[in-house]
């Protein structure tokens, strides 16, 4: 093959395509494995999705939030790291409920056996994801 | 299906007040109808965003009849005085396609397909997306108006939340709860494809006046469009997509207009998305000065100060969206709104040192997305290309303004990341990336323009 202009636009189209395919199939079945997420999203429901994309107990730990603690409550999230996605992400979806240091509510999350003088637990999700009242 | 319909009656409405929009600053029709369709949604968005930040500013409620209410009796203003605005002549057929642009056009429904089913099927989750945007248009729509000490009080115990921000993205999402009636932050996401499809749109017919052959427009919006960092960037619900599309506009119906100075709609077009530009992202206050500086150029380089029309045509670009910057930046200094990662301030001599000693760490980074094909493709690695072996043709008058706007923009976000406050390797790595999706449809559109002679389209089919 000749090195003329048609055939330098011809590989470069060529590189792009084949730069654009694999970098699709790589993310859909290889390195990020989306396929398999959008699988199993497609089909749910929206209570579902979030689930999924939260995490199971991480939500059903903000859905029990929603749910128990009074509109002008705070909280602070134990087990969560300060400033990582879920806490950004419980911090959205708990407003109005507002995140403070001296909270009236931990939320504790993944934390086996967690205790604090002066809460008590009121409910949980599971043995290690529950949530904890000041007294 | 309901779903569905929301989307699309919340796109007619926000279509239809663009529309409205257009139909004041278009008289003579230099758009076509598709063109018009696509432009129409982006402009009535960002006029829907500015017209609730005013009303939120003034304590009145984000009621959907006080939003409407002005657009309706513009429309009764158009059909009254501007009867015929209504009607656009058609631009596009999909029946005269070639085989080669019709597969092109079925890759380019599947980008667009595939981008609004990414976007949709998940809720709003990146940390900015959450953390900045999604969280200021639920504080804003639970409180029905902007309350008084938002900026001050109300953002305070959300740290990261940058009230400083220009507020397009999130009055757009209120924009988009009080059209639906609650927060949902599924169908919230729509505002990003359909501004990926709407650009897309103006985008190839913009680049068809530019390279005269449909074939070869229709490429390179394919080009633009399967870019992954682009199209990502069009489902995870942040501002710099809609930066880059605003900026970009803003700066094509410049270009537009440099070419035929008899159809003034394009400067006013281009007007209105330079203020877009500011009211997207803080970066798009340098962007709308790099816009400003291509109409000195071009009005020192042609002489068009020596044309009083013209004169006055660009005088009235420079006040307006001088105006804009300077009211935005007025408005932030009254509440004492800083950004923290870079204000002027920080331009002084002890900096520049210091700023100095990050240009190689800066030039590292932008190597690494030059070659980073993952997100780029090859894109760079073209325009490096061209820009060398073509550096003459880059600066002679057909592409110098598009040139002119990317060799800025280096220097000016080089000139951020030299001043900024801000940690250096953890702003490079969480900032260029999303930096460059500013530049990224200028940079498409003159790898096209560079490209013209070679019918990169023609050469293609016909191989």
């Amino acid at each position: 093959m000749k090195l003329n202009k048609k055939n330098i636009i011809k590989l470069i189209c060529i590189v792009w395509v084949i730069f654009w395919v694999n970098f699709i199939l790589r993310e859909l079945f290889f390195k990020g494995r989306l396929f398999r997420d959008y699988k199993e999203l497609i089909f749910k429901n929206e209570e579902l999705r979030k689930s999924f994309v939260y995490g199971i107990n991480f939500y059903s730990l903000l859905k029990l939030a929603q749910k128990e603690l009074p509109e002008s409550a705070t909280f602070s999230l134990v087990g969560v790291e300060r400033l990582s996605l879920d806490y950004r992400r419980a911090v959205y979806y708990l407003y109005p409920l507002l995140e403070s240091e001296k909270a009236d509510y931990l939320l504790v999350y993944k934390k086996y056996g967690f205790v604090k003088n002066g809460y008590k637990k009121i409910v949980a999700v599971d043995r290690e994801t529950f949530i904890l009242k000041r007294i | 299906m309901k779903n569905v319909i929301m989307i699309l009656s919340w796109f007619l409405v926000t279509a239809f007040v663009g529309f409205n929009i257009l139909a004041v600053l278009d008289k003579k029709k230099a758009i076509g109808n598709l063109e018009c369709a696509g432009l129409s949604f982006l402009i009535g968005l960002g006029a829907i965003s500015i017209e609730m930040f005013l009303i939120g500013a003034i304590g009145l409620k984000f009621r959907l009849s006080f939003i409407l209410l002005p657009w309706i009796a513009l429309f009764f203003f158009n059909l009254v005085f501007s009867r015929g605005c209504f009607t656009r002549k058609s631009n596009f057929s999909i029946k005269r396609l070639s085989l080669f642009e019709q597969a092109i056009v079925g890759l380019l429904s599947f980008e667009v397909c595939y981008t609004f089913f990414r976007a949709l099927i998940k809720p709003i989750e990146a940390y900015d997306s959450v953390s900045i945007y999604a969280l200021k248009s639920k504080i804003l729509y639970m409180a029905h108006t902007i309350p008084k000490d938002f900026f001050t009080e109300v953002l305070k115990p959300f740290h990261g939340v940058h009230p400083d921000y220009p507020l397009l993205v999130s009055m757009s999402e209120v924009w988009f709860y009080a059209f639906i009636g609650s927060v949902n932050d599924f169908l919230v996401k729509s505002i990003f494809p359909v501004s990926f499809l709407c650009f897309l749109v103006a985008f190839y017919f913009i680049l068809k006046r530019f390279v005269k052959k449909r074939i070869t427009a229709l490429l390179f919006t394919f080009v633009l469009a399967s870019i992954a960092q682009f199209n990502a960037y069009a489902t995870i619900g942040v501002a710099d997509l809609l930066l880059g599309v605003n900026f970009s506009l803003g700066l094509f119906y410049l270009c537009l207009w440099i070419k035929d100075k008899e159809k003034s709609a394009y400067l006013y077009i281009s007007a209105m998305f330079s203020m877009l530009a500011v009211w997207t992202k803080n970066e798009g206050m340098i962007l709308a000065l790099i816009i400003l500086f291509v109409l000195f150029l071009d009005t020192v380089i042609r002489r068009s100060y020596c044309d009083k029309g013209k004169l006055v045509l660009v005088s009235f670009y420079f006040v307006v969206v001088g105006a804009f910057i300077f009211g935005f930046i007025s408005y932030k200094n009254s509440l004492g709104l800083v950004n923290e990662n870079f204000n002027l301030s920080m331009i002084n001599g002890e900096n520049l040192l210091s700023g100095l000693r990050k240009i190689p760490l800066v030039l590292y980074e932008y190597q690494k997305q030059f070659f980073g094909f993952k997100k780029w493709n090859i894109v760079w690695v073209i325009s490096l290309f061209l820009f060398i072996s073509r550096f003459k043709e880059s600066f002679k008058r057909d592409n110098l303004y598009a040139t002119v706007p990317i060799i800025l923009f280096f220097i000016g976000y080089t000139a951020v990341y030299m001043f900024s406050a801000v940690e250096i390797d953890f702003f490079l790595r969480k900032t260029t990336s999303r930096f460059f999706l500013h530049i990224l449809p200028v940079l498409v559109f003159w790898i096209a323009c560079i490209t013209k002679q070679d019918n990169v389209g023609e050469a293609l089919q016909n191989a």
